[in-house]
């Protein structure tokens, strides 16, 4: 349980558009342990998606480019691999479910071909196992077998997204990257197709990467966090740690965004402002122009260091640096 | 909070443009658009001061110049009755242009008001609709204007006509998938649950979100429009050959074709020219409104 | 499937009935006196009156249309023309068949040529390759069909020496005139190809495709170019009906013995049997070939297949 499975060290990710360069990426350190779901927390824009494409390595080059980084698969660094044997890689080892249903499937083929296509590409069985195969994938994630040979135009959102997850869950992945999975559905739809994939991932013990910026939905899932702000992680610890204890600015301001039931307040507090330009990064910390306790040093220099304040939690803000912990901000200061 | 906020930054707002000036700033990055303008906005002008421009009387015919190779006297050469091409082709400019931006905008006008109302009203005027719009489409539209040509006598007018009734079924059908398109959204909703009459629906509210995108494909619908009026004016049937048209001034140049090609090839490259230009500024006009689609 | 076919079959005697009755109507107000014409400047009153009454051209609008329509589709007949003194679809039996393949060529080179063009542009997107595709596409799209027609002939039959420039006595005298026909078309299709290929390059099911592994030839022939492809034969028709409507011209140019020629031989001498069974016919052909392209269309798209083909039979179940 506590052996390592996915490391990311120090990914940058760019894209080139219009001759502007957008740093998407900025120096992204993942560590994932087998069976454990870590929970990617970030507005849009932040660079989530970014980072599972680039572990996959399917980012569109160009535009975009991995400038620095590596990505370990137990002992494999991925962006090492010749071509031919990240093939064998994605969607067998690492697979990926994708934000939009609507448009993942190939509209040109049925589904249930759609899932075999992947068996086959991983193992070498026949036609019909595989088929076979599929079919049972599809009652596996709550489809009937006889829709196998259904187009996706014929099968609602929620479905769709089932058919994407049995086509991830096919090769039995080690990891799998499940990139705003439940967004683009309605929220009834969302609970179901959430709790199918806790509950298939438990049964498979596969690690898992989930990207969201539901805060609800990394509660009920997610055994660590790490919030990610402007291509950065800023914060990340336990689930516990991060729900209970907040303390980057970003965070406190991410759970103050959140309607509270036991909360007498009338408004709900939003972060002011936008997300940062991520082709002119603000110097010092990404999140100076935003946060309410920005001081002179935020504004200048590189973007702080990540320090552990508590074991596994780490922050990545001047205000825990040790010798200005006084500064240090508490939840109950600030809501 | 209050102290909070007087540290906080002043947060930089976002540039915001209007559709109209994005569209125009990023119209004048696009090379090949802007060369398809500055040839349409050459051959307009030209055409406008043509009586200015042009070196002799389009009519005029110099007996001692018949058939002339391009010279020093006359630039283009003489046509088989010694009237000069050059002036022929300023002053043509005049015609071909003229026929094609009217054609194609009473293609506009009325393929977008019937559309709007198509597209609108139910289903079932929409069903009988589309399937006029399928007998209509089924035949060629050079075929129809063939036919109508024949029909009304081959007129300056009459080509008008030819070629608007080609267009229009087009243009109805894809006003219609706009505003099939536009119907789902929600400021439409907004219109009605305001009691807005169904009049007032389309033509105040809709109209405007489809007008851009219908004058976008104008553009190229010009170029196509003029295109075929060439053919129609060449085998006989167009603008007749006594004007100075530039598809009539090759329908003209048929006969003489194998002994003097530059009375045809010129007008018929300066057909190309204007149509290359307008399918040049209609696409950098598509780009510019959906920058998406390129690259 | 059978019940689209057949469906699409009947819309079909539609459009040809509604097209004969617009045709016919159309060419009721051309002014010309059709018996003046077939019997010559000499022929006395009593004499033109005699023969509009064998054709029963004093008859009332309506009667005549009637008779028409009977004619062409009950008898297949289309009438004696007036100038030749042939029956109509005794010249069609020998022109039809050249004007079918002369569309029937373009239509295949427009594909052929064209969207493997498209293809290769969007795979080589700004490359060399890329951009001198797109000028080859624009220009030649831009360009009047007489008049790259008539730039051929004077490149390949006479500079050259290498064609034949008018006539049809030898397939060689047939590659001139099914370049021109086709070329426009060829551009267009390339570009159009060009533009879905790299609008689904970024679709996300090529993406997720692949995300599952697949080698980049099983992404692009397997899941890209299937749905790439989906718009730009749908509108293969289009492209038919501009080759069918360009034939008149292309014919004219090369004096090429097809139904466009005759039809406008039939134009300028006011035969009504002639221009009539020329419009008919040539509308016809293009709406069966319409209906064929719509047909494959709807087998590669399987939102429209579905519509018309019964799932829940074939996987034993109930199908939403």
């Amino acid at each position: 349980m506590n052996e390592t499975l996915l490391t990311i060290k120090n990914l940058h990710v760019q894209y080139t558009s219009g001759g502007q360069i957008v740093r998407a990426v900025n120096g992204v350190d993942i560590e994932l342990k087998k069976g454990e779901t870590l929970g990617l927390v970030g507005e849009t824009g932040a660079g989530k998606t970014t980072i599972s494409k680039a572990i996959l390595r399917i980012l569109p080059d160009p535009p975009a480019k991995v400038t620095c980084g590596e990505v370990w698969l137990n002992d494999v660094n991925l962006f090492d691999l010749p071509a031919r044997e990240m093939l064998e890689v994605r969607g067998n080892k690492i697979a990926m479910i994708f934000q939009d249903p609507m448009t993942a499937l190939n509209p040109t083929m049925t589904v249930g071909n759609q899932i075999a296509e992947v068996i086959l590409q991983h193992n070498d069985i026949s036609n019909k196992e595989a088929m076979k195969r599929a079919a049972s994938m599809l009652e596996m994630v709550g489809i009937p077998a006889m829709r196998y040979m259904e187009y996706p135009h014929q099968f609602s959102g929620g479905m769709k997204q089932r058919v994407v997850i049995a086509m991830a869950l096919a090769c039995n992945p080690e990891l799998i990257l499940a990139d705003e999975p439940t967004t683009a559905l309605d929220v009834t739809i969302q609970a179901q197709v959430l709790e199918m994939m806790i509950n298939l991932k438990q049964k498979m013990n596969t690690s898992m990467i989930l990207i969201t910026h539901d805060l609800g939905v990394v509660a009920q899932t997610c055994d660590r966090v790490a919030v990610i702000y402007a291509g950065q992680i800023v914060e990340s610890g336990t689930k516990e740690e991060i729900f209970n204890n907040p303390l980057h600015p970003y965070t406190i301001g991410l759970f103050g965004a959140l309607p509270k039931l036991n909360d007498d307040s009338k408004r709900l507090s939003p972060i002011l402002g936008l997300p940062p330009d991520p082709t002119n990064l603000p110097e010092g910390c990404s999140f100076n122009p935003r946060c309410p306790h920005a001081f002179e040093d935020c504004t200048v220099g590189q973007t702080p260091e990540m320090i552990e304040v508590t074991p596994g939690h780490f922050v990545r803000c001047i205000l825990f640096r040790k010798e200005s912990v006084h500064h240090g901000i508490s939840r109950s200061q600030t809501s | 909070m209050t102290e909070a906020a007087a540290v906080k930054a002043p947060v930089k707002r976002r540039k915001k443009e209007s559709m109209g000036k994005q569209v125009f700033r990023r119209l004048l990055h696009n090379p090949t658009a802007m060369l398809g303008i500055a040839i349409l906005v050459l051959i307009t002008l030209a055409s406008i001061f043509a009586p200015l421009l042009a070196p002799y009387d389009p009519n005029h015919m110099d007996y001692a110049n018949l058939y002339a190779r391009p010279n020093a006297q006359h630039l283009l050469g003489c046509d088989n009755l010694g009237r000069d091409i050059l002036s022929r082709i300023l002053h043509g400019g005049r015609y071909s242009l003229s026929l094609g931006v009217i054609a194609a905008a009473i293609g506009l006008v009325l393929g977008t008001f019937f559309g709007c109302i198509v597209g609108y009203a139910g289903k079932e005027v929409d069903n009988i609709a589309m399937r006029i719009c399928d007998i209509w489409s089924s035949i060629p539209a050079m075929l129809l204007a063939i036919l109508i040509a024949t029909a009304l006598g081959s007129s300056f007018f009459n080509t008008i006509l030819a070629m608007t009734a080609g267009n229009i079924p087009g243009s109805i059908r894809n006003t219609r998938a706009l505003v099939l398109r536009e119907r789902e959204l929600e400021y439409l909703e907004a219109a009605k649950a305001m009691n807005c009459s169904k009049m007032k629906v389309i033509f105040k509210h809709m109209m405007p979100n489809i007008i851009s995108f219908k004058i976008v494909g104008t553009a190229g619908n010009i170029g196509h429009t003029i295109m075929q009026a060439s053919g129609l004016s060449f085998i006989g049937l167009g603008v007749p050959p006594s004007t100075p048209e530039w598809g009539a001034m090759c329908a003209n140049a048929r006969g003489y074709f194998l002994d003097h090609p530059h009375m045809i090839l010129i007008p018929g490259f300066v057909i190309m020219l204007v149509v290359l230009a307008f399918n040049l500024f209609g696409d950098g006009l598509r780009d510019a409104m959906d920058p998406k689609l390129k690259d | 499937m059978w019940r689209y076919i057949v469906k699409r079959l009947l819309w079909m005697v539609v459009i040809v009935v509604c097209v004969a009755l617009l045709i016919f109507t159309v060419l009721w107000f051309v002014p010309g006196d059709p018996a003046q014409i077939a019997l010559g400047s000499e022929a006395t009153a009593a004499d033109l009156e005699a023969y509009r009454e064998l054709l029963g051209l004093n008859d009332p609008f309506l009667v005549q249309m009637g008779r028409f329509m009977r004619d062409t589709f009950l008898r297949l007949d289309f009438g004696i023309s007036y100038s030749f003194k042939v029956p109509v679809i005794e010249e069609f039996a020998i022109r039809l068949p050249r004007t079918f393949l002369l569309g029937a060529f373009s239509l295949v080179l427009n594909m052929v040529i064209g969207i493997p063009l498209g293809i290769l542009a969007a795979n080589h997107r700004n490359s060399v390759i890329d951009r001198g595709l797109l000028v080859f596409a624009m220009v030649f799209s831009s360009m009047p069909q007489f008049f790259f027609a008539l730039v051929l002939v004077v490149v390949f039959a006479l500079e050259l020496n290498l064609l034949p420039p008018f006539g049809i006595a030898t397939w060689k005298h047939w590659i001139i005139p099914v370049l021109a026909a086709s070329l426009s078309g060829i551009a267009q299709i390339a570009r159009h190809t060009r533009a879905s290929v790299l609008e689904t390059i970024r679709a996300d099911f090529v993406t997720t495709a692949r995300a599952k592994g697949l080698e980049e030839r099983k992404v692009i022939y397997r899941h890209m170019l299937p749905n790439a492809l989906i718009p730009v034969i749908s509108d293969l028709g289009m492209h038919l009906s501009m080759i069918v409507g360009g034939s008149v011209v292309i014919e004219t140019v090369f004096s090429f013995p097809g139904v466009g020629l005759y039809m406008l031989y039939g134009i300028n001498a006011r035969d009504y049997p002639v221009v009539r069974g020329c419009v008919l016919i040539l509308a016809v052909f293009s709406a069966f070939v319409m209906l064929v392209v719509d047909l494959v269309y709807a087998f590669l798209d399987p939102r429209i297949k579905a519509q018309y083909v019964n799932y829940a039979a074939k996987s034993g179940g109930k199908a939403k």
